[in-house]
């Protein structure tokens, strides 16, 4: 039973199949096909993995400053942000002390208004904090401004005190 | 060598240059934002534009990003020349909006009055204009620091060799031109004695003059520093000026709120209007002719007169410390304006002048002159 594989190859004669003519045509089809196929494949796959290379970068990186930004920034905001309360704590109630010493309605309504101004003044300076948080001039510009309405109010009611008891003592 | 090698490191570059032919009808408009520009005669008709930057050991790469910032844009039509500064030095606008602010109002209950001279003033003035970096200026005028701790810092700062440059905005109007500034953030110095129509509106920064000499004058500044060491004639309107020092005014119409001011002499026939501000005025002229002041909630010092004169107040709330005591006080119950102080003139000496006060709610303070320290307890 044992045969040589290539005796039988030598007696088999090979059918020989005619190939139809649309052969070729169909075949660079089905080959253009799979091409277009394959390259969409791979553009997805590209555009994936510049997504999550450049997310991972972005991440890493925004991580990275954020951490460090939000210690400097936060423990700076903080504290700015405690001046700027103490501050308008403070000028509220010099206000408010302010309006019951005095009853001179046109006195009241100036600061007021000038009050205002500065207050207009602190927020175009607040914007360009907004841009450049670590310049230190523009944080002294911001407590300064806050400074000087503090310092209105207070400068105010030590005149109206002051004439109020040199009046006094001369009245006695 | 050393010299050659100094020339090298300070090293000017300019950066526009521009001319245009004016006559008696040209107009001028500055519109500024931040920086230093100085205001000169011109020695001829022409009215001149000049942009230099002198660079120390700055480096070669940085200079062009330097000189790129530097934006001037000029145009003359209909006789009208308008000048608009667009440079982005984005750091020193900020700087400058601080100076104005930098000044903290004297706090201290107990105020020593010092008679000065006119003379004494000016000096003062020219002390305090001179060119000072940001630095030293912040050190002289920080809370922080005792008198020998600011002058090793200053001394410490002035020995390093620095690296920087310096912009030097000049320009030139000839006599005739009336002249408008537009400004926010900017050190103005008015140099020469000028005598141009100027119309100028400052907000934060340094007003420096040396001589403003117009009838039709209109200088309004606010949040800045003021200085100047003469100014005859026009309206002045200050607003918020922690720092003022006037050498001498002369027909002037002076209109002040929330402002300290020191002026060296009065001279003839001035107004003063104004609301919560603090005046001191050293001296008056021989010849001082007339002297209206309204003031509310302010306070007024000057020092006795050497000459003769007249002075009658009017108003109401208002007390007169002569030396240090009170001497008159107007009614505080009424709110009707009433002659509460007259100084007659006594017919000796020199006569000098009136002053006419209009005050509510204010303190008069006649300092005298042999109190060599005098102490006002505020």
């Amino acid at each position: 039973m044992k045969q040589n594989i290539r005796n039988l190859f030598k007696q088999e004669v090979l059918q020989k199949k005619k190939l139809p003519d649309s052969h070729r045509e169909g075949f660079l089809e089905k080959l253009t096909a799979s091409k277009k196929k394959r390259k969409r494949i791979t553009m997805l796959y590209k555009y994936a993995a510049i997504f999550s290379i450049l997310f991972s970068i972005g991440f890493v990186v925004t991580n990275l400053f954020s951490k460090e930004n939000n210690a400097t920034d936060t423990a700076l905001e903080i504290q700015l942000r405690e001046i700027e309360k103490t501050y308008l704590e403070n000028i509220d109630k010099e206000w408010q002390s302010f309006i019951v010493l005095t009853k001179d309605e046109k006195l009241i309504k100036r600061y007021e208004d000038k009050l205002g101004e500065l207050n207009e003044g602190y927020q175009e300076i607040s914007s360009q904090y907004k841009i450049d948080k670590n310049n230190m001039i523009v944080i002294e510009a911001l407590i300064e401004n806050l400074k000087t309405r503090l310092q209105l109010l207070q400068d105010i009611q030590q005149h109206i005190n002051l004439l109020n008891k040199e009046h006094e003592n001369t009245t006695i | 060598m050393f010299l050659s090698s100094a020339t090298l490191l300070a090293q000017k570059e300019n950066i526009y240059t521009k001319s245009f032919k004016t006559d008696k009808n040209t107009t001028a408009l500055l519109k500024l934002t931040g920086g230093t520009v100085e205001i000169e005669s011109s020695p001829d008709e022409n009215f001149h534009v000049e942009y230099s930057v002198e660079f120390d050991n700055y480096p070669k790469r940085k200079k062009k990003e330097v000189i790129e910032k530097v934006k001037i844009e000029t145009q003359m039509s209909d006789n009208h020349i308008t000048l608009i500064d667009k440079s982005k030095f984005y750091f020193n606008s900020r700087i400058y909006t601080l100076l104005g602010t930098l000044y903290k109002k004297d706090t201290t209950k107990v105020k020593n009055y010092n008679k000065k001279s006119k003379q004494d003033l000016i000096e003062q003035i020219k002390e305090s204009s001179a060119p000072i970096s940001f630095y030293e200026e912040m050190i002289k005028n920080s809370n922080r620091h005792s008198t020998k701790e600011k002058e090793e810092l200053i001394k410490k700062y002035k020995s390093r060799k620095k690296k920087g440059y310096n912009r030097i905005f000049i320009i030139k109007v000839p006599r005739n031109i009336e002249l408008t500034i537009d400004a926010k953030n900017t050190v103005i110095r008015l140099n020469n004695n000028l005598v141009n129509k100027l119309s100028v509106r400052l907000s934060g920064g340094k007003f420096i003059a040396k001589s403003l000499s117009n009838q039709s004058n209109v200088i309004k500044v606010k949040n800045a520093l003021f200085l100047a060491e003469n100014i005859n004639g026009g309206e002045l309107a200050l607003n918020n000026i922690k720092k003022g020092l006037i050498g001498s005014i002369n027909e002037a119409n002076l209109l002040a709120e929330f402002s300290n001011l020191e002026i060296g002499e009065i001279q003839k026939n001035n107004t003063f209007k104004g609301f919560s501000n603090d005046i001191l005025i050293h001296n008056f002229s021989a010849d001082f002719k007339q002297f209206d002041l309204f003031l509310e909630y302010s306070k007024i010092h000057f020092f006795k007169l050497i000459n003769d004169y007249e002075l009658k107040a009017i108003g109401y709330n208002t007390l007169v410390n002569i030396g240090n005591t009170v001497e008159k006080a107007a009614s505080s119950k009424s709110d009707k304006k009433e002659t509460f102080f007259v100084k007659e003139r006594s017919s000796e000496g020199l006569f000098s002048g009136i002053m006419n006060f209009d005050m509510t709610h204010g303190f008069i303070n006649i300092h005298l002159v042999h109190d060599k320290n005098i102490k006002v307890s505020h």
